[in-house]
């Protein structure tokens, strides 16, 4: 009953039904031909005039249900740089046995010449048909004649066999769309739970309408000793719940940078399958909230099946774990046994791809694999210890219950005190350090009890990064140094992933091409290879072209090699939340032997900027301590993901520091007698 | 269960069998081969047998050590294949480090997938590959292929070094044919520091080289191709989709070509020739007819993809791309060549190997495989104008970047020759800036600015004109980062496609150009086209260095100062003269209009200079990176 009610608000999307107009095929309108720009966005390199998606049930004898596709779009094209939008490439899912297909496919090419409208077909040369790999066909078709103010026109049917899967429905494109009209009609024998995405309002109507199918039986008997077969025709009345779009004037998608994919933001429509009831049979339960994703999912035999295979582990358990040893000591153990014999093959899944036993033998394993495997040692082992699914960050926020919706999982052990989480397919990862990829949003924990609590994944620890230098005045602009860096979590990481193994003169080379005349003639770094402890580099170096003299004036930027830098976020505005990943804190601390001769004639003014709510910090100060000067400048943001609403204080903030970061001091020449020089002022 | 009992007994043979074979094994590679390598290949061999004009078999084996992860890019368990080459048989093995056999994988092990390439909408091009994940370093992996094909024509290039980071043991290919006519040409390229068994005997030929260090890809190599010791083979004859030929130099190729690819294919309907003849209308010059067919084109057609068998090669018939009005670059060229035709103007279809880079056509060897791209001459008097009909928006006559000056198989009547399509030198690709800056009391400016491109540089900043109001401040924020908050607030281009000159005017603001501190204001003198890049530095430098193309860079602007400032320090005149170019550079300030002027040319040659000289020449551009950042400090005047 409870699933009933939740199946029903699903489809209650709206009320009324609206009439939408028909655009004919083959209907153009010289106005159209004529335009030369799109009125509402004249930046448009095309759009779409009309486009209608049709989704519908096929019902044929012996083959039952399908599930139609019907296609109708019409593009004008105003600049060459949308001929792309003149190729149309559909991709056909195929299994052994079956596969889906195109059909009806026409298309024509309409063109201006000398104010009459011109036609030109789609033949059977402009169509082609790529065999992808075992899974995948790629049907292709390409206009003929277009040119700039054509107008393309095409539609065609996808004939699709797997009835339980209708694709994600884009509403919007990279190009805007005048008019569009969707509808989805499906029999009352397959019920599905529509979900919107994206930042587009829609406007969903949905209806009732009634449908039949007609079907022929055949009866084969014997009467009078010959075999006979008797034919009966039959029909059946059903259900439409029919959900329609009709949406103008949608607007193009427009790319901005630091977004992962922006196919996250796209405006789209998601059919997730809740149950199947064929008459007279019992009904077919699918997904329907979190719970029944996980319990499903749970259930399988490539993800629950896995965590209860233990025999092949059993040896190496056992020299690994001895008795005495903490539950955080195992952990660690266990965690560093896995990470170091498995190998990952690059693929992501929640699920198994060999299974747990093969994978161990192999040394080699998708995520499934790898974490899996490790959450049973653990078990068996005796910690609590859970799976977690999540969602990687190119695959976007998990926000609809779907078993798509995630495609990663990772552990998580109680140790009493507190959870740690675990991914044992990166090197270089660590207990409470995730691979970057894995860092998005929330996972959804099963635990032992059957519960599936919700947890956070994005990291709340800043990420250290501290240079401590000391730093005196060579000749000719020259600047000597001695500098003790230090980097903690997730800017450990990175340098792990970048450097380690590198040999250490490629990476001095690399260090010193960082800037121009850069020369190192001490180096140290130590812990890079100790996950967990935070890599730490010394060194010694001199740096060219730090300050100038002129006159009886020395200028220099304070911040010399740390100096420099654009503001990242050259963009106006944003619509989408700015993702740093993890929270993080650069520190810069240097210590200035002033030349001798010399006095501070002006600094730069210390300054403290905070981002609203706390999100970020800078600091930075320059103060004179009789022949040294103290730089210390500091850059915190404390949040991994700041919503778009807080951009323009992102913008101005990182402004601020690219702009404080570039002031001068400039010192005087004190005369042999101890006064000042001829510039009059300082501080 | 039955598997498991045959990987056991695998397992037992290989290691029965196999345990005292060093040649799987990592442990016993000399320093030399590990010296700067990601990966070593251990031993790698292919045999060509041409059986017969239109048959050919190829067998491949490799054995190679995976040092470190950055190894794995050089593991290629992969075979191209398509409608005419067949791959026979394909596997592989993986060893441990010790030399023990890891793993075995078969034919059904390996994927089979499209390999049609971005840009392309269909090929029967397929590839054949396993994507296999190590478990440790080091290991070797063994892939051994056979393939079978029709076409004997290109015969492969065998490169005895395999890229940046891999060192050789040993390679070897042979070549051999069942019938003298088909012994292949050879062209040894990069041999000269190497220990080389040539063996030749009647119906073969081989080559075999041991033990070649790796080498590093440094900044500005050369491309691979041109240090990398190689031997190239062609067919003297040849089949190729059924056809056969023979080619003894570029203009019996070039004969070929005509014949059998070319011939009868320009044909176009009496209505588009009529068409045609009506855009030309009284226009008696020839030049300027293919101007205004070549405009024709572009306006009516574009660029799309399709390559199966002899379309490898062969352009689609004229009257297709004429109704379809797409094609690739054969189809394209072909098209307007037979539109030229129609209007009375001959031109040459050109085969060209296209690409940033340049390469050229080998005078001597003759064959298929040279060239990617094809595009037209049209002759005038001795000269010709060539056009590429692929885009739909360079001008008559231009190539830009992609195929300039590179010697390319020209087909003129008689079979054609090669000819080197036009060179942009040094000086020719410039770029000028003149703009007019005001600087306010807080630092912040306000620009008009004029730019014209010509050259290859022209090709870079043409599509400027096309692009949306937000691409181009977007393009501007980008070339300009340093300027903080840039506003574009105006701008106006000018494309001369007749002269290839660009012309961007704008008007632009920006804040904090200028750093007020206390009593003095720190401007950068050249806030626009900075040049500032110096290539990164190396212990030691081994390989030649290239600047594939030079240019000439100019600027003078005017800089007007706030009221209550003075010029307090203005940077030193620089000049410089080497071998790699030139720099003149120079600050002035003009009290009686109260501004600064500041003039600037740089002038980089293009070419290839030898390693020793890198130091210098990263020492030119360290001087004028220097001098481009250099700063004026103003002060403010007593009142």
């Amino acid at each position: 009953m409870k699933r009933l009610m939740i199946a029903t608000a699903g489809v209650l999307l709206a009320g009324a039904t609206l009439m939408a107009q028909e655009v004919k095929f083959g209907k153009i309108e010289i106005e159209d031909l004529e335009s030369g720009s799109y009125a509402n966005n004249p930046d448009a390199a095309a759009a779409v005039l009309y486009r209608s998606v049709v989704y519908r049930f096929h019902y044929q004898d012996g083959r039952g249900f399908h599930l139609m596709k019907d296609v109708h779009e019409r593009i004008k094209i105003y600049d060459k740089e949308a001929y792309t939008y003149a190729t149309v490439t559909e991709r056909l899912y195929k299994t052994t046995g079956a596969q889906e297909s195109i059909s009806s496919l026409k298309g024509i090419t309409y063109n201006l010449e000398g104010g009459k409208i011109s036609e030109d077909k789609v033949r059977r040369s402009d169509t082609f048909t790529e065999s992808l790999n075992d899974y995948y066909n790629l049907e292709k078709f390409t206009m003929p004649n277009v040119r700039e103010g054509s107008i393309i026109e095409y539609e065609y049917t996808v004939d699709s066999p797997f009835v339980f899967n209708i694709d994600e429905i884009a509403l919007q494109y990279d190009i805007p769309i005048a008019r569009q009209h969707i509808r989805i009609a499906i029999p009352e024998y397959f019920m599905f739970k529509p979900q919107a995405k994206g930042y587009l309002p829609l406007h969903p109507v949905s209806s009732i309408e009634s449908d039949q199918i007609q079907y022929t039986r055949k009866t084969v008997g014997t009467r009078n000793l010959e075999r006979t077969a008797s034919y009966s025709r039959g029909q059946v009345r059903f259900n439409l719940n029919v959900t329609t779009f009709d949406m103008k004037d949608v607007p193009a998608l427009l790319q901005e940078p630091y977004v992962n994919s922006m196919d996250n933001y796209r405006s789209a429509i998601d059919y997730e399958l809740l149950w199947v009831q064929y008459p007279g049979e019992s009904r077919e339960n699918y997904t329907t909230t979190w719970e029944k994703v996980i319990d499903r999912i749970s259930e399988s035999d490539r993800f629950g099946g896995q965590l209860r295979r233990t025999n092949y582990f059993k040896n190496a358990l056992e020299g690994l774990v001895t008795a005495g040893m903490s539950d955080a000591e195992k952990t660690a153990v266990l965690f560093r046994h896995v990470q170091q014999h498995m190998a990952w093959n690059g693929l992501n899944g929640y699920i198994t791809d060999k299974g747990v036993k093969q994978a161990y033998e192999d040394r080699s394993g998708n995520v499934g694999d790898i974490n899996l495997m490790l959450i049973a040692m653990l078990r068996e082992a005796g910690l609590v210890a859970d799976p977690v699914l999540v969602s990687t960050r190119d695959h976007g926020v998990p926000i609809f219950p779907t078993r798509d919706g995630f495609n990663y999982v990772i552990a998580r052990v109680n140790l009493g005190e507190g959870y740690v989480l675990l991914d044992a397919t990166d090197k270089f990862a660590e207990p409470n350090l995730l691979p970057v990829r894995a860092l998005n949003w929330f996972g959804r924990a099963i635990d032992d009890a059957g519960n599936y609590p919700s947890l956070s994944v994005i990291p709340v620890n800043a990420s250290k990064e501290t240079h401590i230098a000391n730093l005196s005045f060579g000749e000719d602009g020259e600047i000597l140094g001695r500098m003790r860096s230090a980097f903690t979590d997730y800017r450990a990481y990175r340098f792990r992933n970048r450097y380690l193994g590198m040999p250490r003169e490629e990476y001095l080379e690399q260090y010193q091409n960082r800037w121009q005349g850069m020369q190192v003639s001490e180096y140290e770094v130590s812990n890079a290879d100790r996950p967990g402890k935070p890599v730490m580099e010394q060194l010694t170096f001199s740096l060219e072209d730090q300050w100038s003299s002129v006159g009886d004036k020395i200028y220099f930027n304070p911040m010399f090699l740390f100096s420099g830098g654009e503001n990242p976020f050259k963009q106006e505005s944003r619509n989408y939340p700015v993702d740093f990943a993890y929270p993080y804190q650069e520190k810069h601390t240097l210590n200035i032997q002033l030349p001798q001769g010399y006095r501070v004639e002006s600094l730069p003014e210390p300054v403290a900027l905070s981002l609203a709510n706390d999100l970020g910090t800078f600091r930075y100060q320059v103060v004179a301590n009789g022949p040294t000067l103290q730089l210390v400048a500091q850059v915190s943001i404390n949040q991994a993901v700041i919503p778009a609403e807080y951009y323009a204080g992102v913008r101005e903030f990182f402004e601020n520091i690219v702009q404080k970061e570039s002031e001068q001091v400039v010192l005087t020449k004190t005369t042999s007698d101890g006064t000042q020089g001829s510039t009059a002022g300082g501080r | 269960m039955s598997r498991i009992l045959i990987f056991l007994i695998l397992a037992g043979l290989s290691r029965n069998t196999l345990a005292q074979d060093k040649s799987y094994s990592a442990e016993t590679l000399p320093g030399v081969l590990t010296e700067q390598a990601d990966a070593v290949v251990r031993s790698e061999s292919m045999t060509v047998e041409l059986l017969a004009l239109d048959r050919m078999e190829t067998t491949f084996r490799q054995v190679l050590t995976v040092l470190n992860k950055r190894g794995d890019r050089h593991v290629r368990l992969a075979v191209a294949h398509n409608n005419d080459r067949q791959v026979q048989q394909i596997a592989a093995r993986i060893f441990d480090a010790s030399g023990r056999e890891t793993d075995t994988f078969k034919k059904r092990d390996f994927q089979d997938a499209s390999a049609v390439s971005g840009g392309t909408l269909y090929s029967d091009s397929r590839i054949m590959y396993l994507d296999y994940t190590p478990v440790a370093y080091p290991y070797t992996v063994e892939f051994t292929y056979q393939t079978r094909q029709g076409n004997t024509s290109p015969l492969p290039r065998w490169y005895f070094l395999g890229g940046y980071r891999v060192s050789t043991e040993k390679s070897s290919i042979t070549m051999r044919w069942a019938d003298p006519m088909l012994r292949p040409d050879v062209l040894e390229r990069h041999l000269d520091t190497l220990k080389v068994d040539r063996l030749e005997a009647a119906g073969s030929l081989s080559y075999s080289v041991e033990s070649i260090p790796a080498i590093r890809r440094e900044p500005l190599s050369p491309s691979f191709r041109e240090i990398a010791p190689m031997v190239y083979f062609r067919p003297v004859n040849f089949s190729y989709e059924g056809i056969t030929g023979k080619a003894t130099d570029w203009e019996s190729l070039g004969e070929w070509m005509q014949t059998h690819m070319l011939r009868d294919r320009d044909q176009l309907p009496e209505s588009t020739v009529r068409l045609a003849q009506g855009l030309v209308g009284g226009e008696a010059d020839p030049i300027e007819k293919a101007r205004i067919i070549y405009k024709y084109v572009q306006e009516h057609t574009r660029y799309i993809s399709v390559q199966v068998g002899i379309g490898g090669i062969r352009p689609i018939e004229a009257a297709e791309v004429d109704r379809v009005k797409y094609g690739d670059c054969k189809g394209l060229s072909n098209y307007t060549r037979a539109l030229l035709r129609a209007v009375g103007v001959p031109s040459y279809y050109v085969h060209v190997e296209a690409g940033a880079r340049k390469f050229d056509f080998e005078p001597e060897f003759p064959d298929l495989a040279q060239g990617n791209h094809a595009i037209l001459a049209i002759p005038d008097g001795d000269q010709l104008h060539w056009i590429d009909c692929t885009s739909q928006t360079l001008p008559f006559g231009y190539l830009g970047d992609f195929t300039d000056d590179r010697l390319a198989h020209v087909m003129s009547p008689g079979g054609g020759n090669l000819v080197r399509t036009p060179v942009y030198a040094d000086t020719l690709n410039s770029q000028e800036t003149l703009a007019d800056i005001v600087l306010d009391g807080d630092g912040n400016l306000k620009a008009g600015i004029r730019i014209q491109t010509r050259g290859t540089q022209y090709g870079d900043h043409y599509s400027l004109a096309t692009r949306t109001p937000r691409e181009l401040s977007e393009h501007y924020r980008r070339s300009w980062g340093h300027l903080a908050n840039l506003q574009l607030l105006a701008s106006d281009f000018g494309n001369d496609r007749r002269e290839v000159a660009f012309t961007e005017e704008l008007s632009i603001a920006a804040d904090h150009y200028a750093r007020v501190m206390g009593e003095r204001m720190f401007l950068s003198v050249n806030p626009l086209n900075r040049i500032d890049y110096v290539p990164d530095g190396l212990r030691e430098r081994k390989l030649p260095f290239e600047v594939v193309r030079g240019y000439r860079d100019k600027e003078s602007y005017r800089v007007a100062l706030p009221d209550g400032y003075r010029p307090e320090a203005l940077p030193e005149p620089k000049y410089l003269q080497t071998d790699f170019g030139a720099y003149e550079m120079a600050v002035e300030y003009l009290p009686e209009v109260h501004q600064l002027h500041f003039t600037r040319e740089i002038v980089i040659r293009g070419g290839v200079f030898p390693a020793a000289t890198f130091e210098a020449y990263r020492e030119f551009r360290k001087e004028i990176a220097r001098s481009e950042s250099a700063q004026a400090v103003l002060i403010k005047t007593k009142t």
